[in-house]
């Protein structure tokens, strides 16, 4: 496994080391590679980090950095729970 | 570590699983171990695209009937052990599960169902509102009369379970492969002989229909109808919060459920009257104020918490909210495993296991003839499971 501390993710602490070390494992796209490093999963839910993963994979396994990416899941930034429950902003 | 394998399949296997979920991959783990490694699992997109990926994690044994508690209560044994016995951490964490009645009569109807879990090995508690402020302080009181609880229910997640199983059938031997799909069967003699793939066609001597809510399209490709329908469940996860809520907790009012994960996370869900079935993954708003308004309701402190993402998966339901088990009529070597109507992650340890037992020639722990699709007869009467939530 790699050691490089450097990160990709810096919402979950994902480094560069870690989505190596993922995809030798056989995770060959970008979407296996989010479930099995947890890349993209916080707050910005991969809005810096899904670039940097796509380009690694793409690297690392001779893709286009073009292939498939990952489902954006809605909201597109984090709303508040009383936002979403039509309470005021007071 | 390698969690799939890769090259030309090899023209023939013993046993061809059909789908890469937690029963899938579940079902190819019990028999890799027992030595039947001449195994491959087909999972036509990636590891957890199906509802292994989309669920929220609960495992209970508190059920409605004996039939589902058996494989819930069996189940949860084995994945307390599963970190240890699969070598990966599966995030598992014993919090219970707490059922809130909001009225006399369904506080009655949990006291009756308490009899029953106790009945059958399952030590659920009928708590009062001072046990219930105690074990989740934050959560709103009012109309609250009681509940339910079991100390020995929890969550666990859901995609460690599937990689750790992925990766102990690959180490034991068993060909896993991703983006490969099933395209069709072919039979003879009362069995299925070959398996069409997207990598070409397999002969085989089993076949495990573990496809989830793709399992009807799957049986289908040998004329044989499964009474299940898919029906979408939606699910949100907020952002991290230090931890606080110690139990799964479900709204019987409306099927409401919420836990904190082990990243800290809320996840919450709730049922959708009218929602009409068929695979359909796509997010609705609808939702998300369903759930947001509910959510707050039972956990008042929580409206700066922010919603981080949702998304949306497929219960596999039949008429009697238990699975499709065993043997096929007209097909003995077609083994059903699906249709668990939204509790086939939990049940999956046992029901995987039961299925292995099957094509290994052993008697399975349990008997599978409440679960074989011949219970669904033309005057079928389902025994009701009134456990199904979300």
């Amino acid at each position: 496994m790699s050691t490089s501390k450097c990160l990709v993710c810096t919402c979950e602490d994902v480094t560069d080391g870690e989505l190596r070390h993922a995809i030798e494992a056989g995770c060959a796209d970008l979407e296996s590679l989010k479930r099995f490093t947890g890349f993209g999963t916080g707050p910005c839910q991969g809005k810096t980090c899904v670039t940097l993963a796509r380009r690694l994979l793409a690297d690392a396994t001779g893709q286009p950095a073009s292939a498939a990416g990952i489902t954006y899941r809605p909201p597109t930034q984090p709303i508040p729970l009383r936002l979403l429950a039509g309470e005021d902003e007071t | 570590m390698r969690l799939v394998t890769d090259g030309p399949l090899k023209p023939r296997y013993q046993v061809v699983v059909i789908g890469g979920g937690a029963n899938g991959l579940g079902v190819a783990r019990w028999l890799a171990e027992a030595g039947m490694t001449d195994v491959l699992v087909l999972e036509k997109s990636y590891l957890l695209h199906g509802a292994s990926g989309r669920n929220g994690g609960g495992v209970r044994a508190q059920w409605g009937t004996a039939d589902n508690l058996v494989l819930a209560r069996e189940s949860l044994k084995l994945f307390r052990t599963m970190s240890a016995d699969l070598g990966f951490n599966v995030w598992f964490r014993q919090g219970g599960y707490l059922f809130l009645a909001h009225s006399e009569e369904k506080l009655a109807a949990i006291r009756e169902v308490a009899r029953f879990h106790n009945a059958n090995g399952v030590k659920t508690r009928v708590v009062d509102t001072s046990d219930i402020h105690v074990l989740v302080p934050e959560l709103n009181m009012d109309g609250v009369v009681g509940g339910s609880y079991h100390a020995g229910d929890g969550i666990i997640f859901p995609w460690s379970v599937v990689f750790g199983l992925a990766k102990r059938c690959v180490e034991r031997g068993v060909d896993v492969r991703t983006f490969t799909s099933a395209t069709g069967m072919r039979a003879s003699g009362g069995r299925i002989t070959h398996v069409e793939t997207t990598r070409g066609t397999v002969a085989c001597d089993w076949v495990v229909n573990a496809a989830g809510c793709w399992s009807g399209e799957v049986a289908d490709m040998v004329g044989v109808k499964l009474p299940n329908l898919p029906v979408r469940h939606e699910i949100l996860v907020t952002e991290a919060l230090k931890p606080f809520l110690h139990p799964m907790v479900v709204d019987l009012r409306n099927g409401l459920y919420a836990n904190q994960d082990m990243r800290g996370e809320l996840i919450s869900g709730i049922g959708m009257p009218g929602e009409k079935p068929g695979v359909n993954f796509a997010s609705s708003f609808d939702f998300t104020r369903r759930v947001a308004k509910s959510l707050l309701d039972l956990l008042p402190t929580i409206g700066d918490v922010k919603v981080m993402r949702q998304w949306a998966g497929a219960y596999d339901v039949t008429p009697d909210g238990k699975p499709v088990l065993g043997p096929t009529p007209g097909y003995d070597n077609f083994l059903q495993l699906n249709g668990a109507s939204g509790h086939g992650f939990m049940i999956s340890p046992m029901t995987t296991q039961m299925t292995a037992e099957l094509i290994l020639g052993r008697s399975p722990r349990f008997d599978v003839a409440p679960y074989r699709l011949e219970r669904f007869t033309p005057d079928f009467k389902p025994e009701r499971e009134t456990l199904v939530i979300g």
